[in-house]
């Protein structure tokens, strides 16, 4: 009966389970259902090995290595990964997952049992299903859930760099972003471009397929244009290129993503979305995401995997590029400080979304019960270190692995494919940890060493451009196409929402009433979003 | 009147008895309109939708004066202010007037009695419209409407005069097209005169406010997002090097530094990663710190905010031209507004003021200014003539910064390009959200 809930993922019980229909137990003791990870034995069949990761590193090769090194030979695996190990002689059971956290795995305790499973839904059997009212707070100011917690109350996540050992429930930390800065002489930002090309065509290289066509995301930012740069001069077979747009009317970024394709004479494939296809695809977008995500971009990342699996199995992109080298954040972040406002204020309200809507926003009865609770960002944001450097920490620890990891693994697994980001391999962000920051950003500029190291291999209008993101025009969409299906979804009859948050002021945002900063749009879509997942979850 | 709290409504009486409070809730109302002057009256109500309007519900920070301009515009009674109106006024008048009068005296046949009647009915119309045209509380642009739909007046009266001659009733045809030939020329002549002449006064003074403000704090505290002044004493201490070894992508200099505190206050530096700063050096103790990071950057957009005056033409002109500023110095300059030619082409109406010191200022602006104005601008601004930045609310200031922003991203060189009537013009430019 467990099986047949599981899908396509597996499923770890601890404790007085019951083994039946698992595919792996002992005892009693532990269990193994589902499909879709795999399960190894190290050599001397002391320790069973189950996990995925993102198919650099086979979970056999894990396994060994564990057997010689414990919990210091995960350093060194190259790939993301989210393992469950059993040590059938102490009788010890380890959680572990990546540095970057790039593979999730999340766990609940019932009784006398732990339950483990990559996917938060798979666990939904195993708990009560009560909201986790400080991560609602965090997503409606995030658009994800960041940390430990998960929206559900008991449920947690692991921490990405870590191995979590029942039954003493001890926390190892093999490794977590520290600052590591190195400021030598003659190491100008000739040597650290040198050195991060060298170790990107190193990465680049591993990340490939070893036969056959492989997929590219290009949006035309300098991130994904380096990964195709590079994909191109390093890949024997085919490169395909894979962009969206919005309609030709609406601002894209098609010129930049096809200069890159040109430069290098790769085949280009735009998938222009429709604002039918947005609203059509929420649904089935949350459906295969764990923790609700309200960007704009699930779905867009959705349809782009779908249409590159009639082609490639694997696809590159350029996540990363901004936690390791620079980011949005950061400038309007400095300038906060210069016009003085508290530090965590303005990180939560960073993310643009609704973190100075949260009193009116909130029922006042929640509100009360989350507005004292720190934020999970709190303690790095009051560190010692260099304003800069605090951020760049925090979005490696989080961005990755709470938001922009979580999203492409899940959303591109889905459909198959198997999705790389050699900027944020854990080398590239050691690199970045201890590259000094005038290489990251100097004056308004960002990402220096990243347009040095690639500046002999694409066009200049692409290394001068100005920063922008991927443009989502959904503002225009609930102000023409999506509106009444909004209202009906979040002021409606059962409206999975109202039980937590105040309708007068979604109404507001529904009618775009006194919209200063034209955002109601991006906030609405972060709480149809979450409406959408709620139904589905409950 | 309605309690703000409880939404109750407390009549006379009640409010009598409750000695200025709600019956319901005990909540005390800061007006009692049946004690104020019949032309300055509030109901706490009002106020409080005017102070939600301003603010976008407790969202944004406003200055004092932009809730001036706010309480002025909603004093203010217009009355006909199209030509439309007019139409419709006019003809909405003369049915019941032709069903109740007319009609019946065409019924005698006495035709005599007709003509008197339009006659009588158009100058009714004629003075009110005369009366109108000269009223200084009205704009000029509203005034322009009312000798424009004096001249109209005119042109009826001359058609009916026709109609008096096909019934051969010469007197009535010589005395309504001498009647409305004067009302074509007075019509004209007041149309040639009114933009020389003083531009509407403010229906209420500033103690007014201060008054209004004193009893509304009073019984429900000082508006959340009211700002004070701004003052060279409000201390914004210098962060270390950590924070003011970069730069930004933007500088918005504004005219005015209470426009500059305004923005500071909504967080536009955060939202645009831009710095902020007055034409006055506001805030005073981070002007060099942030100039020095905005240098810092060759590819800083660089957006001017002032007010459509001779000070404001000042302040666009320092910023280009002065070396202290980015006179010689190769920057984007982008003149958000608001200038005279936006407010000579705008389709709304703007509330324009004009004095005698505003035209001094204007005759004694330098050369190189006024040879920058077309000959329309530098007139409008010589007659005194000026339009404050606080006239617009805080969201509206902010989006046509935004939009400039935008508009600066779009186009490859905005440089002395004139802002496209950005605080005035369509709003429906709609935002992209951008993901990074």
């Amino acid at each position: 009966m467990v099986a047949a809930a599981l899908g396509k993922s597996w499923l770890v019980g601890w404790g007085e389970v019951k083994p039946e229909s698992s595919v792996w137990h002992e005892g009693g003791k532990l269990a193994i259902w589902g499909s879709g990870g795999e399960i190894a034995w190290t050599p001397s069949r002391r320790f069973v090995v189950v996990g995925e990761t993102t198919g650099e590193v086979a979970i056999s090769t894990i396994a060994k290595q564990w057997e010689e090194g414990g919990i210091d030979s995960l350093i060194a695996i190259r790939s993301f990964f989210a393992l469950v190990i059993w040590d059938c002689q102490e009788e010890l059971l380890y959680l572990c997952r990546d540095g970057v956290g790039g593979k999730t795995l999340y766990y609940t305790i019932s009784g006398k049992n732990v339950w483990i499973a990559p996917r938060l839904k798979t666990l939904l059997p195993y708990h009560k299903r009560r909201i986790n009212l400080v991560a609602l707070r965090d997503y409606l100011c995030c658009a994800f859930v960041p940390g430990t917690q998960t929206m559900w109350q008991d449920v947690q996540e692991l921490a990405p760099g870590t191995v979590l050992c029942f039954p003493s429930q001890t926390l190892h930390i093999f490794w977590q972003p520290q600052s590591q800065i190195r400021n030598k002489e003659g190491e100008d930002l000739n040597f650290w471009a040198t050195e991060l090309r060298q170790l990107l065509n190193q990465i680049v290289q591993e990340k490939l397929p070893r036969q056959g066509a492989v997929g590219v995301f290009l949006s035309g930012g300098i991130d994904s244009s380096a990964v195709t740069a590079l994909a191109a001069q390093l890949h024997p077979e085919k490169v395909i290129c894979y962009s969206i747009h919005f309609g030709k009317d609406l601002p894209h970024e098609l010129h930049f993503s096809s200069l890159v394709a040109r430069h290098y004479h790769l085949p280009h494939v735009l998938l222009e979305i429709s604002f039918q296809d947005m609203w059509q695809q929420l649904p089935a977008t949350m459906a295969l995401l764990d923790n609700p995500i309200g960007d704009p971009l699930t779905v867009p990342n959705l349809l782009l995997a779908k249409l590159a699996k009639q082609s490639v199995d694997v696809i590159l992109n350029g996540e990363g590029g901004d936690p390791c080298f620079g980011g949005p954040k950061n400038q309007p972040m400095l300038l906060s400080q210069i016009y003085g406002s508290s530090l965590i204020d303005c990180y939560a309200r960073s993310f643009h979304k609704c973190f100075d809507d949260l009193p009116q926003l909130l029922r006042p009865e929640i509100w009360e019960l989350v507005k004292e609770a720190p934020f999970f960002f709190a303690p790095d944001l009051n560190t010692d270190l260099e304003l800069l450097q605090r951020l760049f920490l925090i979005n490696i620890k989080y961005k990755g692995a709470n938001h922009i990891l979580t999203k492409v693994n899940n959303l591109l697994t889905a459909v198959g494919l198997q999705g790389r980001s050699p900027l944020f391999d854990p080398r590239i962000v050691e690199f970045s940890l201890r590259l000094p920051l005038g290489y990251k950003v100097t004056g308004a500029a960002e990402k220096i060493v990243l347009k040095q190291a690639m500046a002999n291999l694409l066009p200049q209008a692409i290394i001068d451009r100005p920063k922008s993101g991927m443009m989502v025009p959904v503002q225009l969409g609930f102000q023409k196409y999506w509106q009444r299906q909004a209202c009906d979804l979040l002021l409606g009859k059962d409206a999975p929402l109202t039980e937590y948050l105040q309708p007068d002021i979604i109404r507001s945002w529904l009618a775009y009433k006194g919209d200063p900063w034209r955002r109601y749009g991006v906030k609405l879509w972060l709480l149809v979003s979450l409406a959408i997942w709620l139904q589905q979850n409950r | 009147m309605k309690c703000i709290s409880c939404g109750t409504d407390n009549n006379l009486r009640d409010r009598t008895e409750n000695q200025g409070r709600c019956k319901n809730c005990g909540t005390p109302f800061a007006f009692e309109p049946t004690a104020m002057p019949v032309n300055q009256r509030f109901t706490d109500v009002a106020f409080q939708k005017l102070l939600n309007d301003l603010s976008a519900n407790d969202r944004v920070y406003f200055t004092k004066n932009q809730l001036f301009y706010a309480l002025a515009k909603r004093v203010r009674k217009t009355g006909i202010t199209t030509v439309g109106q007019f139409w419709v006024g006019y003809i909405g008048f003369l049915i019941p007037l032709t069903f109740f009068v007319i009609l019946p005296l065409l019924s005698l046949e006495l035709q005599t009695g007709i003509f008197i009647v339009l006659l009588v009915y158009n100058i009714i119309w004629f003075i009110y419209l005369w009366l109108r045209s000269q009223s200084l509380n009205l704009l000029r642009r509203e005034r322009l409407v009312q000798a424009r739909a004096i001249r109209n007046l005119g042109i009826v009266l001359m058609l009916i005069g026709l109609g008096a001659v096909w019934l051969q009733q010469a007197f009535f045809a010589i005395l309504l097209w001498l009647t409305g030939m004067t009302a074509v020329g007075l019509g004209m002549w007041q149309a040639r005169r009114i933009p020389n002449m003083m531009e509407a006064s403010l229906p209420i003074t500033p103690d007014l406010l201060d008054a209004l403000l004193e009893k509304w704090q009073n019984a429900h505290g000082f508006p959340p997002k009211l700002l004070e002044k701004a003052s060279f004493n409000d201390y914004f201490p210098i962060p270390g090097s950590d924070v003011t070894d970069y730069s930004f992508d933007r500088l918005v200099v504004c005219q005015s530094n209470d426009i500059a505190k305004m923005l500071i206050a909504n967080n536009f530096h955060f939202e645009y990663n831009s710095g902020i700063v007055s034409i006055g050096g506001y805030p005073r103790t981070l002007f060099e710190t942030v100039m020095t990071m905005a240098k810092r950057n060759p590819k800083l957009g660089v957006f001017v905010l002032h007010d459509c005056s001779p000070e404001g033409m000042l302040t666009l002109h320092r910023v280009k031209n002065d070396p202290n500023w980015f006179g010689g110095q190769d920057y984007l300059i982008v003149d958000v507004g608001i200038s005279p030619r936006q407010i000579l082409e705008a389709k709304r109406s703007v509330l324009v003021q004009s004095s005698e010191a505003s035209m001094r200022a204007s005759l004694r602006l330098e050369p190189a200014i006024r040879q920058s104005l077309a000959a329309a601008e530098l007139q409008w601004l010589d007659v005194g003539n000026y339009v404050l930045l606080e006239f617009f609310s805080p969201p509206k200031i902010i989006q046509a910064l935004s939009r400039s922003i935008y508009l600066g991203a779009q186009l490859s060189t905005m440089e002395d390009r004139e802002s496209d009537l950005i605080i005035l013009g369509d709003d429906d430019f709609y935002g992209m959200e951008t993901f990074g």
